[in-house]
């Protein structure tokens, strides 16, 4: 299968390259977009966040007319997601969107990613907090709840979120708008919303914080009830559900979700995106998806969003200082090295009981010590196990620089020829694997490669 | 005829009239071949594959987007278990339990017979999660309601013992393993502490190590890294494919029926339950297959009796997993939470009355439930067939391409290269433990609870203010609790006993 002479094999691998060069181009047109936008998610899929990015990323595309991929980076609270948003290249095709945490998180001291690390494009919708407890539950106003927690402090548990999460100080900081301590009501972290509100069902708290449009399903289900809403006035969507106002506690906390690009994004590119949301915005679709969904979409141009931006910063870190929720735990529960040390000490003791009985054994094990057989393999393939372990090095250095196509290409075609495939065979095969696997990948399954320097 | 049998019909009538119009089955058709790629492409799962045709549900009949959902999660969760056979990299998460058996199957030739079991048990217990879902949802979604923070706690610990009990070799080494995966785990911001933990001021890390990109490298990655060491004449020997795909699969369903209700039983219950899916439901039915077995020491080395339970147990979970998403609004796995936002979107609220009220709805997720595993037959064949191609690609060519596959498939999950040095890592990681004789799959199990155990100590602990005694005084906790220690000390039990009475025979009494 092999072909003879250096010219035909670099004219080969030449047309193989100039091949994958053009594959993605066709598509191509200047000015921006000229090349697919992501958008990152800090939450996970199934939440809100999710559903409106995943909402926006469509008519976005339509809007663009360029592709609009949503990437959910998850974990760490919000943090890595956030930090990725912060850290993207500031040319208007990664975009952040950003949640109310961004304000919080660097008074807590868990990144020091804050406001001023991003441009705010449109703020998208806000979350008015609500608290809900069990539909069999005592208490059938907000007074009589509060009323509860002053004769019993301590004695109910709430969860929502995290701890230190939006729906924590929701919950601190209407306690301290009731005059109660902060803790009068005992917070119970969770993984999100929804693993609270099973908790609340189940028995396992008495009380949820968290938006009417979370609680949506089960109010219907008549599993919970929401004794309030801490809005500026009712929902057009939850006309039923009275705010903490009109119940005379005057205290309003709102989540919100907006788009934001990096800080350095040139102002023209910003400028282009926010017209592009504009209008995706405007649009019946969004109105009936928002609605339909239980969003409270209320749009805010950047200049507001920047407002809004600052203004949660200052509030929600002064409300945070007060609420005592900036340090750990409540000290109830053991603490953050608990099981780290535990598990290490169990890896202490696995160790040391697999070595004792190695040491009991000694002849056994030498005859069958996989490292003996190893030692007779022929040099060549631990050469070959090596060159493995760096292709994967080389494509986490080269792929950004250079792209996913040529990246790969160029391994694949190394590996092929290391392990002694003829010259035809193996650009035969890179020629339907690597576009192959871009199609599949990033056409079908909207995953975005690296683009590097084919940008389509 | 009473007038509620003719609503009844009425509505099936209408269901079906929905299903089987023709703009549906075409629905059902394209979702069932994306379902099985997304599932044979490792890295890519059932959630990430529902999510991106959310935006295209907005503009779908109810019935066709919830068809769309349920068909492909069927297609994908059987198809993760073509490349965890062929290659040993699981498609998804959900067939990691039973991957080292499908693949040393495989490596004797017996791929194919491996592949028609796992078919031919998916599509009975997808049947019997939908059977479970058709008959019993309103009852059965109150086990939801039992479960607060300490019996998550039991059930992640009850997961984690039986992975201990199904790894092969010594115990000692399985345990190793075990603990190592809960404690690369811990890595991360610690939520309920608030605190990151040996992050290294990496931000990447601050999310934690996420096992999909991990669960590919310790498969996957150390498979090939194992294949380049290894002779071609060596390497050559196990290609050859002997069996035929469903070479008796049918004499093994009948013989293992009673075992096989025990594992889609087990599978759906797990499925009903919030925060835990089709992956914990393969493990724990995979456990109970083992202990249960006549032929324990096959386990781990390619049993068709471990394969055929757990892969029934994972499909069983998808239909479990609707039963509180439908009856109260409670997702049973990340797609059934994806699914509630589609109903939502739709006007319909999931409740006990949505089971009344909608009645044709309903009844045409029932239908698509039987239609999409059925389908899954024909499908899933043709899939086996297609793929069994792959290994007769020469040597040369393939381990570069699982190469690509698991780079790929590793920076898929969040389209970060930090996954694909997850991935290299655990390679090496998973090249060396098996080296030395530790099973991986303890590793991925770990990864996967580890948070799971953790929070839900720590959550029950603040509950309670710091007294641990409602870890045993609620009575579906005690339960499990008990069980979990039975389970690790009957061993001990049973030696003791063994000793006991070998040393009364000893003195001849």
């Amino acid at each position: 299968m092999e072909l003879p002479g250096l010219p035909i094999k670099k004219t080969l691998a030449l047309a193989l390259f100039a091949a994958l060069a053009c594959f993605p181009g066709c598509l191509r047109n200047s000015g921006y977009p000229s090349r697919p936008v992501t958008i990152i998610c800090p939450w996970a899929v199934g939440g809100g966040t999710d559903a409106v990015a995943r909402l926006m990323a469509k008519l976005l595309q339509d809007e663009m007319g360029a592709p609009v991929s949503v990437v959910n980076r998850t974990g760490g609270g919000g943090v890595t997601g956030h930090t990725a948003g912060a850290k993207a290249p500031p040319d208007g095709y990664t975009v952040l969107m950003i949640t109310v945490e961004i304000a919080m998180m660097h008074h807590r001291g868990l990144t020091d990613i804050g406001p001023e690390d991003f441009e705010p494009v449109k703020l998208i919708n806000r979350d008015a907090a609500a608290v809900f407890v069990r539909t069999e539950a005592p208490w059938r106003t907000l007074a009589e709840l509060e009323q509860f927690v002053r004769e019993h402090p301590g004695r109910l548990r709430a969860s929502g979120t995290a701890l230190g999460g939006i729906w924590h100080l929701a919950c601190t900081s209407a306690l301290l708008a009731m005059g109660l301590e902060a803790e009068a009501i005992r917070w119970v972290p969770s993984e999100g919303s929804g693993p609270a509100r099973q908790e609340l069902l189940s028995g396992g708290v008495e009380v949820v914080f968290c938006s009417l449009s979370e609680g949506k399903a089960q109010m219907e289900a008549a599993r919970i009830r929401s004794l309030g809403v801490m809005a500026e006035r009712r929902l057009e969507i939850f006309p039923e559900i009275p705010t903490f106002k009109e119940q005379g506690v005057d205290w309003t906390l709102e989540g919100w979700r907006g788009l934001a690009l990096p800080r350095g994004t040139p102002p023209e590119i910003v400028q282009r995106f926010e017209a592009f949301v504009a209008k995706a915005v405007s649009g019946a679709e969004f109105v009936e998806f928002m609605g339909r969904g239980g969003y409270d979409a209320r749009v805010e141009n950047s200049q507001e969003f920047a407002r809004t931006f600052e203004r949660d910063d200052r509030v929600l870190g002064e409300l945070l200082r007060q609420s005592k929720i900036l340090g750990g735990g409540r000290g109830d529960e053991p603490g953050p090295w608990f099981f780290p040390a535990l598990l290490l000490g169990g890896l202490a003791l696995a160790i040391s009981s697999l070595i004792l009985k190695r040491l009991a054994r000694p002849a056994a094990a030498e005859s069958r010590s996989p490292l003996a057989q190893a030692a007779s393999r022929p040099a060549g393939a631990w050469l070959l196990f090596g060159e493995v372990l760096a292709a994967v090095l080389v494509y986490i250095l080269l792929s950004e620089p250079l792209g996913f196509l040529l990246t790969a290409a160029l391994l694949l075609l190394d590996l092929f020829r290391r392990l002694r495939t003829g010259w035809l065979a193996s650009c035969l095969a890179t020629l339907l694997l690597v576009p192959g696997a871009y199609l599949l990948f990033a056409k079908l399954m909207r995953v975005p490669l690296p683009s590097g320097l084919i940008p389509w | 005829m009473t007038p509620y049998f003719e609503n009844i019909l009425a509505a099936l009538q209408e269901a079906s009239g929905k299903v089987f119009s023709p703009s549906v089955l075409g629905i059902i058709a394209l979702s069932g071949i994306y379902g099985l790629f997304v599932g044979a492409v490792p890295g890519l799962t059932a959630t990430m594959a529902v999510a991106l045709i959310i935006p295209f549900t907005f503009f779908m009949d109810p019935a066709a987007a919830l068809a769309a959902i349920v068909t492909l999660e069927a297609m994908a969760i059987f198809a993760g278990d073509i490349p965890s056979t062929l290659i040993r990299i699981p498609g998804t998460p959900s067939s990691a339990a039973y991957t080292g058996d499908a693949y040393a199957l495989m490596q004797r030739g017996e791929g194919s017979r491996s592949l028609g079991v796992s078919l031919v048990f998916s599509v009975c217990g997808g049947l019997f999660g939908g059977l479970a879902l058709i008959v019993a949802a309103p009852s059965l979604a109150r086990i939801a309601f039992w479960f607060t923070t300490y019996e998550y706690f039991w059930l992640a610990i009850l997961g984690l013992s039986s992975s201990v009990i199904v790894s092969q070799g010594p115990l000692g080494k399985g345990l190793f393993s075990l603990l190592l995966g809960l404690f690369i785990s811990t890595i991360g911001f610690d939520e309920v502490h608030g605190k990151a933990r040996m992050t290294l001021g990496i931000s990447d890390l601050a999310g934690g190590i996420n096992f999909i990109p991990a669960m590919i490298g310790l498969f996957g990655l150390s498979e090939v890294l194992r294949n380049v060491l290894r002779r071609e004449a060596e390497a050559a020997a196990n290609a050859k494919d002997r069996g035929q795909v469903f070479q008796g699969t049918l004499s093994l369903l009948k013989r293992r029926f009673a075992h096989f209700l025990r594992s889609a039983g087990i599978g759906t219950v797990i499925g009903i339950l919030p925060g835990a899916g089709a992956d914990i439901a393969a493990w724990v039915s995979f456990a109970a297959s083992k202990k249960f077995s006549r032929n324990p020491d096959q386990y781990g080395k390619g049993s068709l009796e471990g394969i055929s339970d757990a892969t029934s147990a994972n499909n069983a979970a998808l239909g479990g997993a609707w039963v509180p998403a439908l009856v109260f609004g409670i997702p049973g796995d990340s797609v059934t939470a994806i699914v509630i936002g589609v109903l939502m979107m739709k006007g319909l609220q999931p409740n006990p009355q949505i089971f009344e009220k909608q009645r044709s709805l309903i009844y045409s997720i029932y239908l698509v439930f039987i239609l999409a595993n059925l389908l899954l037959l024909p499908l899933g064949y043709l899939a086996i067939r297609a793929g069994r191609r792959i290994v007769q690609i020469p040597r040369g060519i393939l381990l570069p391409a699982i190469l690509l596959c698991c780079i790929v498939g590793s920076y898929a999950i969040d389209s970060s290269l930090f996954g694909v040095g997850v991935m290299l890592a655990f390679g090496i990681t998973g090249f060396l433990l098996e080296r030395g004789g530790f099973p991986v799959g303890p590793v991925v199990l770990g990864l996967v609870l580890g948070p799971q155990v953790e929070k839900n100590f720590m959550f029950s602990m603040i509950k309670s203010g710091g007294d641990p005694i409602e870890f045993f005084s609620r009575p579906v906790a005690g339960s499990l609790g008990l069980l979990t220690i039975l389970l690790w000390t009957a061993p001990l039990f049973l030696a003791a006993l063994r000793s006991w009475r070998t040393r009364l025979e000893g003195k001849g009494i």
